[in-house]
């Protein structure tokens, strides 16, 4: 094992991830090597503290109470942002709905309208059937005329 | 009670006791974990709180496939990453305003002798937990999450693929470049 593979081994040797074999030879090389040996004591200082950090918790009772006010909090402050943007759409949906209200009112008063006037001249065509009657395009006139021929 | 139930009590009946159990379960998974990204312990007790907000929000959308346990690591890594994205470019705009000043301070690796007194070795001590706090942030964002995932909460390399959604071999690999760049970086520290 020379300097170069015991740097890069260095944090598996120092996790106790390395095979026996590989293990025993970096020992060995430590032994013999005093700036691999130093660098490894600097490394492991730092290296080590993780451990420390991983040990520093300690159980917090208040955190759960003090997350469960932030989400009240945000739903507070959701529904007062969301009451302006709520009236805003009640308004717009109400003028849309008169707006929709005129625009069928009208459309439905002209319907009725053509249809009156269309009733109005249909009236007008029979009353003017009725007082002139067209011969050639009665279908009893002709009927009555075969019976008379027949006789 | 079971992971699944409280989770249904929060979905179904906007239920704070049980989703203040869940918190009470997982306090520490999401505080050690928010510590490994982050300088101080305040810090990471202020990250889990905006872990469990975020839990709570997202909770209608976990699918039960996978274990809740991996959900909430997810978001912790997560927001620890954003956290740290939006200080970084908070910091490079207050650098950029003392770029003319000259006031940028320097933390130098010191070594904790066995003769300094308490409050000297809380010092050296902090100082240093700063120096590899700066090493393992100068990891990429993927050999960084590995590594603390490995050893700030100790899991195991399918576990960590489970998190990170990759291969075990990747995460294999990841964390062996993981280790050889943080020894660098490590190496790095000490020689200023």
């Amino acid at each position: 094992m020379n300097c170069k593979d015991t740097n890069k081994f260095m944090l598996q040797f120092l996790d106790g991830e390395l095979s026996a074999e590989k293990t025993s030879e970096i020992k060995e090389h430590l032994m013999d090597c005093s700036d691999c040996s130093t660098e490894l004591n600097k490394v492991k200082q730092l290296y080590g503290l993780i451990e420390e950090e991983k040990n520093e918790f300690s159980h917090n009772p208040y955190l759960s109470s003090k997350v469960l006010n932030r989400i009240k909090d945000d739903k507070e402050q959701e529904s007062i942002l969301l009451r302006p943007i709520r009236y805003a759409l009640i308004a717009s949906l109400s003028t849309a709905a008169v707006f929709v209200g005129i625009v069928m009112g009208s459309f439905l008063s002209n319907i009725n309208s053509s249809i009156a006037q269309s009733d109005s001249d249909e009236s007008i065509e029979l009353l003017a059937d009725e007082y002139f009657p067209t011969s050639s395009n009665n279908i009893y006139d002709i009927q009555i005329d075969e019976t008379e021929n027949n006789k | 009670m079971d992971d699944c139930i409280l989770v249904q009590k929060v979905i179904d009946d906007n239920d704070h006791k049980a989703f203040a159990e869940l918190m009470e379960k997982y306090q520490r998974m999401v505080v050690t974990t928010c510590r490994g990204f982050v300088t101080s312990y305040h810090e990471a007790e202020d990250l889990a709180q905006d872990v469990f907000v975020e839990l709570y929000e997202s909770l209608p959308g976990f699918r039960k496939e996978s274990k809740l346990s991996t959900w909430i690591y997810r978001i912790a890594v997560n927001k620890s990453l954003n956290h740290l994205r939006k200080k970084k470019r908070e910091t490079s705009i207050f650098n950029l305003n003392l770029f003319n000043k000259g006031d940028g301070k320097e933390t130098t690796f010191q070594i904790v002798s066995t003769d300094d007194t308490e409050a000297d070795y809380s010092i050296v001590s902090s100082e240093n937990k700063k120096l590899l706090k700066e090493a393992i942030n100068k990891l990429p964002e993927n050999q960084r999450v590995a590594i603390i995932l490995s050893k700030y909460q100790d899991l195991s390399y399918k576990e960590i693929a489970e998190v990170m959604d990759v291969s075990v071999s990747s995460v294999e690999s990841l964390l062996f470049r993981a280790k050889t760049n943080l020894r660098k970086y490590l190496v790095d520290y000490q020689k200023k």
